[in-house]
């Protein structure tokens, strides 16, 4: 009888120290993760479960910045102030580099955890980011899956012709467009573009009249979004005169806005039209010749 | 009397800087085309989109700032002239805030791209509701009493403008802001010229009709009377000329101060100090002003450029602290 009991008491304390450091392990884990940038949303979302999401941006449930629009119906969306994270009681808070500073400071003063991401700007950016943010959230191994499967569609959509760039402008409302050091130029170098604005010269984002963008006749040009039903000056452009002449005569291609705007797999997304695009333009010899 | 140039010379140096800064306009630009490019627009076969640019960028952008300068010189001088007050200007006493917040109403709630008429003429509805508050809060009271409703009307104006584009869904709210209180005309097209100059063009025919009697007017409003002007026509004629021209002129640009200020002053000694002789001068001088201004925001910053409003109070804003230190005695009385 005895040694049984013994047996049953130490099965009993395997069992015990089992769970205790499964509970410490699971202690360590973020289950209750919240995420302040429209970015890291991305990047969380493919990273987790959503059972361990606590909460994201309001912008992931917005289809002008947000490709997960859908998928994230019926998780917590918040508007990145401090005393809304707080109220989440979240383990984990993942930011942006660069936006709501305070807020970030706050938190942190207040003894949370927070995890900052900086912005990509360039496709090997997007898979840092995925490491790091794969360490944080302790799915190192689902991170480093996403990397595997990110690096065989990049090597497949990746232009390897000898020929010259053609020439890519993206022209959001406003008249911004992108030059050296963006994610776009990146991805548009992937496939077989170069952007107006490294031809210009600059880096980072930039205004760009409509006088030079019709004086250098970009081979494909992207105009963004048209904000249509939202009424503003911004837009106003589009329905240029002399915008128009230069349609009747450029590849036009149509990027969803958040596969720039923040650096993710979803990038790969744009990098398959634009070259999709370049393939159409080799076929029918619609280089410009002027 | 001191040796000063005849009306017609003044009108011609005028007529010539004009048209100086007029073609000064269509030659810059962030592309460089020369003078053969220009030539080749209008003459020859276009290999690049030299035409393009030249008529349809360019040529909009100058023929609004020739017709928006122009409006503000001739409002400003008429002001000055009718409410006999030297600091009038449709900038400084809120006109050009009022007609800003009307246009603004027209575009964010998309009546504008609906009916495009809407614009100017909610534009025109701002300016003139703003003209006929100040002749009933400041027609016949001191030179103080018309700049602070100015103020008032102006800082009111702005603020609702800031309400309507923070209300607005576009993302843009914010930098449209500026816009429309900082003024600008660039990349407008032939649209906006074919909205807003017939209206212009009404709006000078009402104030030119008025110079007349601004001239009796300056004699005072009872000897005015005696002489037969009538008074209720005239100020019918100016507050609808100042409203139609400075509103269908705001719509398309926002609001650029101090030009209506700052040209009929430096003119005023020139015609011999008549109102009637200084309103072609004026609309010339501020022709003249606005296109160089807006040449002036091509060339200091290229690329990104500045709102015409901040060159514009750049000169006009120092202008008129001078000349409050020079009416200072008129505010004491």
């Amino acid at each position: 009888m005895i040694p049984i009991v013994h047996k049953i008491r130490t099965i009993a304390l395997i069992c015990g120290l089992w769970i205790t450091a499964c509970l410490t392990f699971a202690s360590e884990k973020p289950n209750r993760i919240v995420s302040i940038n429209v970015c890291t949303d991305h990047l969380l979302f493919m990273l987790v479960d959503r059972t361990r999401i606590a909460s994201l941006t309001h912008l992931a449930g917005d289809p002008y910045n947000s490709m997960i629009v859908e998928e994230v119906q019926g998780i917590h969306l918040n508007r990145a102030t401090a005393e809304e994270v707080i109220a989440l009681a979240p383990d984990l808070v993942v930011a942006g580099a660069f936006n709501f500073r305070p807020t970030v400071t706050t938190l942190r003063k207040l003894g949370y955890r927070v995890k900052e991401i900086q912005l990509a700007s360039s496709l090997q950016d997007i898979k840092t980011n995925l490491t790091s943010l794969g360490r944080a959230v302790d799915e190192i191994e689902r991170a480093e899956a996403l990397i595997t499967v990110f690096n065989r569609r990049l090597k497949h959509l990746t232009y390897r012709d000898e020929k010259k760039p053609l020439l890519f402008a993206r022209y959001e409302a406003n008249g911004w467009t992108v030059g050296q050091n963006t994610l776009i130029a990146d991805v548009a170098s992937a496939a077989g573009f170069e952007t107006i604005g490294e031809q210009l010269g600059f880096t980072g984002r930039r205004y760009l009249s409509l006088e030079q963008l019709l004086l250098l006749r970009p081979d494909l040009l992207d105009l963004g979004y048209n904000w249509k039903e939202l009424p503003a000056l911004a837009s106003e452009k589009f329905k240029h005169p002399a915008l128009s002449e230069l349609l009747k005569n450029t590849a036009l291609v149509k990027i969803p806005n958040p596969a720039w705007a923040c650096g993710s797999p979803y990038t790969l997304g744009a990098l398959a039209k634009l070259r999709r695009a370049r393939d159409q333009l080799d076929l029918l010899g619609l280089r410009n010749t002027l | 009397m001191r040796n000063l140039p005849s009306y017609p010379v003044l009108i011609a140096v005028l007529f010539t800087t004009t048209l100086l800064a007029f073609v000064t306009s269509i030659l810059i630009g962030p592309t460089e085309l020369g003078f053969r490019d220009l030539v080749i627009a209008i003459f020859g076969e276009d290999p690049r989109m030299t035409t393009t640019i030249i008529g349809e960028i360019r040529l909009p952008r100058a023929i609004l700032g020739l017709l928006i300068g122009s409006t503000l010189g001739l409002t400003g001088a008429s002001l000055q002239g009718y409410l006999r007050n030297p600091l009038a200007e449709p900038g400084v006493i809120g006109i050009s805030t009022a007609a800003a917040l009307g246009a603004v109403l027209a575009i964010y709630t998309g009546l504008s791209s609906s009916v495009p008429l809407a614009l100017p003429i909610m534009a025109i509805g701002g300016s003139l509701i703003a003209v006929l508050v100040l002749r009933a809060l400041a027609g016949s009271g001191s030179i103080l009493t018309l700049i602070l409703a100015g103020v008032a009307i102006s800082s009111l104006c702005g603020a609702l403008t800031s309400l309507a584009l923070n209300l607005s869904p576009n993302p843009f709210a914010s930098l449209e802001i500026v816009f429309w209180l900082l003024g600008s005309i660039t990349d407008r097209s032939m649209n906006h010229v074919w909205l807003a100059a017939p209206f212009i063009l009404s709006g000078w025919v009402l104030l030119v009709l008025s110079a007349r009697a601004l001239d009796i007017l300056s004699l005072g409003e009872e000897t005015a009377i005696s002489l037969g002007i009538n008074l209720e026509r005239t100020q019918l004629f100016i507050i609808f000329g100042t409203a139609i021209s400075v509103g269908a002129a705001t719509a398309v640009s926002g609001v650029i101060g101090f030009v209506g200020l700052v040209v009929p002053h430096i003119l005023r000694p020139w015609v011999n100090y008549s109102p009637s002789r200084l309103l072609p001068a004026s609309a010339l001088g501020g022709a003249t002003l606005l296109l160089s201004a807006d040449v002036l925001v091509r060339l200091i910053t290229p690329g990104t450029e500045l709102k015409l409003g901040v060159v514009t109070a750049f000169f006009g804003a120092p202008f008129f602290l001078h000349l409050i230190l020079k009416t200072k005695a008129t505010f004491n009385t």
